[in-house]
Formats: structure tokens, C-alpha cells, sequence
């Protein structure tokens, strides 16, 4: 039997595998935390569980910036708190929660690329305190390189790249989470591949699956 | 123009990327500012300000139509309140039965009381009594208290003094209290009496206490129970047997009502500890990282990764220690060799399919060595 259990560690709902059968046995999606007598999480245990990986999110959409990582996983989990109760615990969170990181890295960018952004910049005196994953990795020249190029990209471009190479999804996918035509996609990542080719990048082509 | 490879610089960012985490102060704040930026705004806000207004309102009308308490009434021991029990009384029994509440107070006279679940109280004249969640209390006079056996798993209950508490474990003992100060005499059983200012004092059948305590020697007093012969505890005096031990203890506990579990200091001081140490370990391997000191580097790892007992620390160590073999010391052979003993080691590992990466990226075969 294969059904939707609730991992109060994960906060999330895995798929349960056959043959492990008491597990198994909570079929029951929204509620599954009620069918196996584990609470549901709390936000802080989703909080913990989570922020890393949509930090990790952020760096590689944001190129590598710490800052504006650290800016978007803040908004990214104040949304996850003010919608809490309300998010449907059928679904796994870190759906919910990479779609959402992902509009919201592409918002931050257009806004960062945007004069309203540039004079932001200019009259408060933003900059990046802190080192940016590529300065990090500076003697690693292919990775800070490749982060380069890519944050060279625009914001749509950039960030359907990023899903594509990083997170191996697949162009119906990233439509969806973007809330994007699958037309637009093709032409969004045909960009950005033009452009790193045109970089003197090489394999910049379709990916495995895509 | 140099051609790079596009697929391999993004296999070995994956690997860089993956073990970045969220760096603690970070992941404080950010928590923190969620927290607020979510308590201020937020679809919330309009229905919580409702609430709020709403229980403003509440509140501001149970203040305006506040009338003062009744005044208590003159009963027997037939107009009992609920909860009590009258078990003997004197002829001239006059009590003050407060309208409001379960506190009783005798006028004339004496009674003993079962108190629903709790015990029996034998009341004096002058005595004001009430039950209260957990136990009783005794804002005046003299009483008598046998509690009964507490269940196991109860846990102590206790008597609420105006200067102290005092915790009962099942026993027999008699308390009075005056105006500026009481006094308890324990005839079965043992107690505990928790003054305000945080001392604890034992006591052992045949002991009586009298409070307030006198103020505590300037020395801080050895947690052990003092030397036989050792003058008696403040307060506490002894029986005409003298034989029973003294066991006055200024524990610095709070009272027990409401039972409050604090963390081992020890245990505390030990997570503290390891989470410092983690962090100053984090802070040097980014040094050595920025200063491109990855001699250095693998060494404090191997040094770290031999200490650690932590699995999640250790496997993190070790990847950690494999990315730096394989991208800035470009030792193949070791690189390779690491990552086999990393799967070995962490077969249902985090990082499987960054090492994946690595390893097609530098080549390794499947037994684990280089080219």
C-alpha cells in the first residue's frame, strides 16, 4: 500500500513506501498528522526544517548574494506565517514554499534591476556586507564563473535557468510554479542559453528529461 | 574566447552551494523579524484588531459594572460551601461563608473539615481557610492538616502561607499563623517550607519552623545537610529528642506551586559548549576558505571530523573535507578515495547526489579511486 504519511520531522508529507506498513496505514492526506497520532508541526519545526534549503534557493537565484538570500527567505517564510493555518497540508510545504521563493526571487531581482532599486541603493547606501558565495569560492574559478554569467542574466531568465540546471525541473513545471505559458518558458531559457553560449559557455544545451 | 563547460561549472556549484547553510545569527534573525513582520500585518490583523477592540470592550465593561464583593455570611457547619465536609464541629461553630468563592473563616468556636480530595483541616478560631488549585491556604489562625495519600504520579501538594509556601509530601502537622509570622509543627510525614525570597527548609517529624525566617548568613551555606551537632537551621527548632537531623537546605527553588522545570545548568552548559565550539569551527574553516589556506583546511577538518560525534556534524565535516580534496587540493586519488569511504560511512547520506556530481566531474571509478 502506497499513501501520503505525515513526517512531523520533515514537516511535510512523504510518500510512504509498500511494504512499510505502518506507515502506510494514513492514507488520510490533509489530516494524515491526526491518522498517525503525530502533532501537526509547528512553524518554527518548518522553519527549521526548511530555511536552509530555500536560503540555498535564493543564493543560487540570486547569484550567490547573501544578502539578497537572506532578504527573500525572510519574506519567503513571513508569507509561510501569515498563511499557516491556511495552507492546504495535502501538499508537501516545500512545494508550496519553492514556488513561492521562486516568484519572489524574480520580483526581487526586477525590483533590484529597476530604477526604484537603483535609487534605493543609491540613498541608503545598500551594499553587500557580506562575501557573496562566488567571492567564497573565488579559487573554485568555474563555479564563481558560472555564477557570474548568471547573474548577468535578467531576472526571468536567470531564475527558469537556475530551475532548470539546479533544481532539474522541467519546463511544464516551471510554468506552473511561475504561473508562466510553457511557450514563455521555451523562449525565456532559448534566451538564456543564447546568452551563455554567447559568453563562451559550451553544453549550455537541453538538459536530461527537460 | 575559452570554451568552459557549462554542465560541469554548474556540478561543481551544486556541490559549493549544497553545503552552504543559513549561518546561525542569520537564521536567529530572520526567525525573529518573521515573527514581528507576522504580528503586525498580515491578513490577521483586521480580525485580531476586531478581537482586540472586542475584548477591550469586555473588559472595560466588567470594570464599570463591577460591584464589591459580597459580604461573607455567619453560618453553621450545615451551610458548608461546596467542597467541604464537616467532620466535627464544636457547639459554638460560627463561620464567614464568603458568598463568592470557597473561603471560610471561623468566628467562634472549632471544626474539622474534609476538604474534597485534598484532606482534612481542623480550624481554630481566628482561622481563615480556602482551597485554592493545587492545594490550600491559611491567611490566619491555626489549623490541623492531615492530607491524604497523594496518588503516585501527583505529585506534592501544599499549604499557602502569607509569608511562604509549604509542600507536602503526605503527613500530619499543624500550622498557625499570626499577624506578622507563623508557625508549623510536623508531626508525621515531611515538608518542605519555601519562603518568597527563594530558601527551602525541610523538615522531619518533631520539627517546627517559625516564619518569617531570620535573614540568611552572609556565607552561602553548603549545599550538603550540616555536620551532626551543627547548630540548627534558621528557624527550625528541634524536638526534646533532638536526634533528627536538621535539614535546613537553601535550595534557591521557586515554591512548587506552579511546578516549573528548568534545564540542567550541566546539560545547558554542555549543548552552550558544543554549539560554540561548532560555530568557532565554522568561523575558522571560512577563514582558511577566503585565505585560500586549504592545506590548512583539510587538516582542521581531518582534526575535527576524528573529534566529532555527532552524525549529521560528521558527515557535514566530511563532505566539506571531500570538496576540498577534490576542487582546491585537485587531489584525485584522495578525493576519490574519500568518497567512497563517505558512503560507506553515510550510506543514506544528505549529500548523495552532490558527491554523484563530484565524482563524474573528477572522474572517479566506481571502486573509489581516481583515473
Amino acid at each position: 500500500m502506497v499513501g501520503k504519511v505525515f513526517e512531523p520531522e520533515a514537516c511535510s508529507y512523504v510518500h510512504a513506501r509498500p511494504g512499510k506498513s505502518v506507515r502506510a496505514v494514513a492514507e488520510v492526506d490533509p489530516g494524515a498528522h491526526e491518522a498517525t497520532g503525530a502533532s501537526p508541526p509547528s512553524f518554527d519545526q518548518c522553519y527549521t526544517t526548511h530555511r536552509d534549503r530555500i536560503y540555498r534557493l535564493c543564493l543560487r537565484y540570486g547569484g550567490g548574494r547573501q544578502g539578497f538570500a537572506e532578504d527573500v527567505t525572510q519574506e519567503v517564510f513571513i508569507r509561510l506565517f501569515e498563511n499557516f493555518d491556511r495552507i492546504d497540508r495535502g501538499e508537501p510545504i516545500e512545494a508550496w514554499l519553492y514556488a513561492v521563493a521562486s516568484r519572489l526571487c524574480i520580483s526581487r531581482l526586477r525590483r533590484d534591476r529597476s530604477f526604484r532599486g537603483w535609487l534605493q541603493r543609491v540613498l541608503h547606501g545598500h551594499r553587500e556586507t557580506s562575501p557573496s558565495v562566488a567571492q567564497l569560492f573565488e579559487r573554485n574559478e568555474a563555479v564563481s564563473a558560472v555564477m557570474a554569467a548568471i547573474d548577468r542574466l535578467p531576472p526571468r531568465q536567470r531564475v527558469v535557468l537556475c530551475m532548470v540546471a539546479f533544481d532539474g525541473k522541467r519546463q511544464r513545471e516551471i510554468a506552473r510554479v511561475l504561473r508562466y505559458s510553457e511557450g514563455y518558458v521555451s523562449r525565456l531559457l532559448s534566451q538564456a542559453r543564447g546568452a551563455l553560449a554567447a559568453a563562451g559557455w559550451q553544453n549550455v544545451g537541453r538538459e536530461e528529461g527537460e | 574566447v575559452t570554451r568552459r563547460d557549462f554542465k560541469q561549472a554548474i556540478a561543481a556549484a551544486k556541490v559549493e552551494l549544497g553545503r552552504v547553510e543559513m549561518p546561525a545569527p542569520v537564521a536567529h534573525r530572520v526567525l525573529r523579524n518573521v515573527k514581528r513582520a507576522g504580528r503586525r500585518g498580515g491578513p490577521g490583523l483586521a480580525l485580531g484588531g476586531l478581537a482586540l477592540a472586542g475584548a477591550c470592550a469586555v473588559a472595560l465593561l466588567s470594570i464599570v459594572g463591577r460591584r464589591p464583593a459580597p459580604p461573607a455570611v455567619v453560618a453553621g457547619a450545615a451551610q458548608l460551601p461546596d467542597g467541604f465536609e464537616s467532620v466535627r464541629t464544636s457547639p459554638d461553630l460560627q463561620l464567614d461563608v464568603a458568598r463568592a468563592g470557597s473561603r471560610i473563616g471561623v468566628r467562634s468556636g472549632s471544626c474539622t473539615l474534609r476538604v474534597t480530595g485534598w484532606g482534612q483541616v481542623t480550624l481554630q478560631t481566628g482561622a481563615s481557610f480556602a482551597p485554592v488549585e493545587g492545594g490550600v491556604e491559611l491567611s490566619r489562625g491555626e489549623a490541623d492538616f492531615e492530607v491524604d495519600k497523594r496518588a503516585p504520579g501527583a505529585g506534592s501538594t501544599f499549604v499557602r502561607v502569607p509569608q511562604g509556601t509549604i509542600e507536602i509530601t503526605g503527613t500530619r502537622f499543624r500550622v498557625s499563623e499570626g499577624v506578622d509570622g507563623g508557625t508549623v509543627h510536623l508531626d508525621e510525614g515531611a515538608i518542605r517550607f519555601h519562603a518568597p525570597d527563594g530558601r527551602t527548609v525541610a523538615l522531619t517529624p518533631g520539627q517546627s519552623l517559625t516564619w518569617p525566617l531570620p535573614p540568611p548568613p552572609s556565607a552561602p551555606p553548603s549545599e550538603d545537610a550540616p555536620p551532626p551537632g551543627a547548630p540548627p537551621a534558621p528557624g527550625v527548632s528541634r524536638t526534646s529528642s533532638g536526634a533528627s537531623a536538621v535539614l535546613a537546605r537553601p535550595t534557591g527553588k521557586t515554591p512548587r506551586p506552579p511546578a516549573r522545570v528548568a534545564p540542567e545548568p550541566a546539560v545547558q552548559a554542555a549543548q552552550e559548549g558544543a554549539v560554540d565550539a561548532t560555530a568557532a569551527l565554522v568561523e575558522r574553516i571560512a577563514d582558511l576558505r577566503a585565505e585560500g589556506r586549504y592545506d590548512e583546511l583539510a587538516r582542521e577538518l581531518r582534526t575535527a571530523l576524528a573529534r566529532e560525534t555527532r552524525p549529521l556534524t560528521r558527515e557535514r565535516l566530511s563532505f566539506e573535507l571531500g570538496s576540498v580534496l577534490s576542487y582546491h587540493l585537485t587531489d584525485r586519488a584522495a578525493a576519490c578515495a574519500h568518497w567512497a569511504a563517505h558512503r560507506r560511512a553515510f550510506p543514506e547520506g544528505r549529500y548523495a547526489q552532490e558527491i554523484s556530481d563530484v565524482e563524474a566531474s573528477i572522474r572517479c571509478t566506481a571502486e573509489g579511486s581516481g583515473p
